[in-house]
């Protein structure tokens, strides 16, 4: 009796209560045509199937190809349940998001271990993807992704603050 | 001389034939409408370097729902043909050119065992070949050459094997392949699986590198291979095969195929 209790509380309460924070940053572009990154944060689990997709930035659909590993895991299968995540590009500056341990359906996932990507693509400019493997449900823990070719440092953080 | 026919059915294609691909502008799109892609057709022996034009009127495209359609008109210049297609639907379409079948004869003749060949099958060339020829053989050649495009998600009608033919029975989704991931192709004749086929695969670029970095691969009885690609960017899979034919126009069946596809990066 008291296992099913035990597994039901680590699956649904840590992940409503500690939400994971992740904050943005994209860097200023050189040059005066420099293009505003399409962007994707999203949320894999230790099989590497999406969880759920936080944010994209984004303007034509013909480029969201671009984010790579977004769209083969996550934007060619479900890209009407997306729009309620999909903004407008964004300039250079810091931005948050938080994951508050819900799927893509809105239901609490289990706790455990999670990857969080951020994947940038740029016209006429780069394409990097940072991932960060976090604790759902663990200890407190805050993660510094360094800056790549088209993001600035991203800064992941689990766990209560 | 079993083993010399075994070791004939292994032979990939003929060496004289110029390997006719396809590449694809785009093997992923992401839009909502329409849109076309571009594609280049060439027989060449280089790996996506552009040789010979080719005759497209064999190209068929099979839509998502695998509904075969032909392509429209095309340039052909001196060194390449190219197309372009139009894609509506979402989901996969399978685009192939398969040659109707060729047959030549070929033999060795004199004290130097001369090696000849005339276009022709078995019939047709009866009274062309010298009365001294030796080692008469009769070949029906076909070319295969294909690609997959997808717009929006995958999906797997086109893939569907016919039982006609020399064919890839995906085990991975062609547009499904990633860089450090295990794919797998089968590959059948008549819906049977090819054993010890010999299949090869080259990442785009040779010409900017010393190594071809090609895979040589082996089918086992089921007739699969598997291959872990470790660089992104198209990538041209060939095989070949001769088998005997009970034919009264031919004595062997050969087959090249390729297939272009795109390795995603991780």
């Amino acid at each position: 009796m008291k296992k099913p209790l035990l597994a039901l509380m680590l699956c649904a309460a840590p992940a409503m209560a500690q939400p994971v924070n992740i904050e943005i940053s994209l860097p200023e572009g050189s040059g005066g045509s420099h293009y505003r990154p399409y962007v994707a944060v999203w949320v894999e689990n230790a099989q590497q199937k999406t969880v759920k997709t936080l944010a994209v930035w984004r303007k034509e659909d013909d480029w969201l190809k671009d984010m790579r590993r977004w769209w083969r895991k996550a934007g060619r299968y479900d890209k009407g349940e997306l729009d309620a995540v999909t903004s407008a590009t964004r300039k250079p500056g810091q931005y948050r998001l938080s994951w508050d341990g819900t799927d893509q359906a809105g239901k609490p996932v289990a706790a455990g271990q999670y990857r969080i990507h951020v994947e940038a693509a740029r016209e006429h400019g780069s394409r990097s993807l940072v991932h960060q493997v976090i604790e759902l449900g663990g200890e407190p823990a805050r993660y510094h992704l360094k800056p790549t070719e088209e993001l600035g440092d991203v800064i992941i953080s689990t766990g209560a603050h | 001389m079993k083993a010399s026919i075994a070791a004939l059915a292994l032979l990939a294609g003929s060496a004289g034939a110029h390997p006719l691909w396809m590449l694809p502008s785009e093997f992923s799109l992401s839009t909502d409408e329409a849109k076309w892609i571009t594609v280049d057709a060439t027989a060449s022996h280089g790996v996506f370097s552009f040789d010979k034009p080719v005759g497209l009127d064999y190209v068929t495209i099979y839509n998502p729902a695998n509904e075969p359609g032909r392509i429209g008109s095309y340039f052909k210049g001196q060194r390449r043909s190219v197309f372009d297609l139009e894609l509506t639907d979402s989901g996969t379409y399978k685009v192939e050119l398969r040659s109707p079948e060729r047959y030549f004869t070929h033999y060795v003749v004199g004290k130097r065992n001369t090696q000849r060949r005339i276009f022709g099958n078995k019939q047709e060339v009866q009274g062309q070949v010298p009365e001294a020829a030796r080692e008469v053989t009769t070949v029906a050649m076909q070319n295969i050459s294909a690609f997959y495009v997808t717009k929006q998600g995958p999906s797997r009608q086109v893939l569907a094997p016919t039982g006609k033919g020399f064919e890839l029975d995906a085990l991975t989704h062609p547009s499904d392949i990633v860089v450090g991931e295990e794919a797998g192709f089968r590959f059948i004749f008549n819906g049977e699986p090819v054993k010890d086929l010999k299949v090869e695969v080259v990442p785009y670029g040779t010409n900017y590198r010393d190594d071809r970095r090609q895979t040589e691969l082996v089918t086992d009885a089921k007739g699969q291979v598997y291959f872990t690609p470790e660089q992104g960017g198209p990538h041209l899979l060939s095989t070949g095969m001769r088998r005997p034919v009970d034919s009264p126009l031919a004595d062997q069946a050969g087959v090249n195929y390729l297939l272009t596809f795109e390795a995603m990066p991780e």
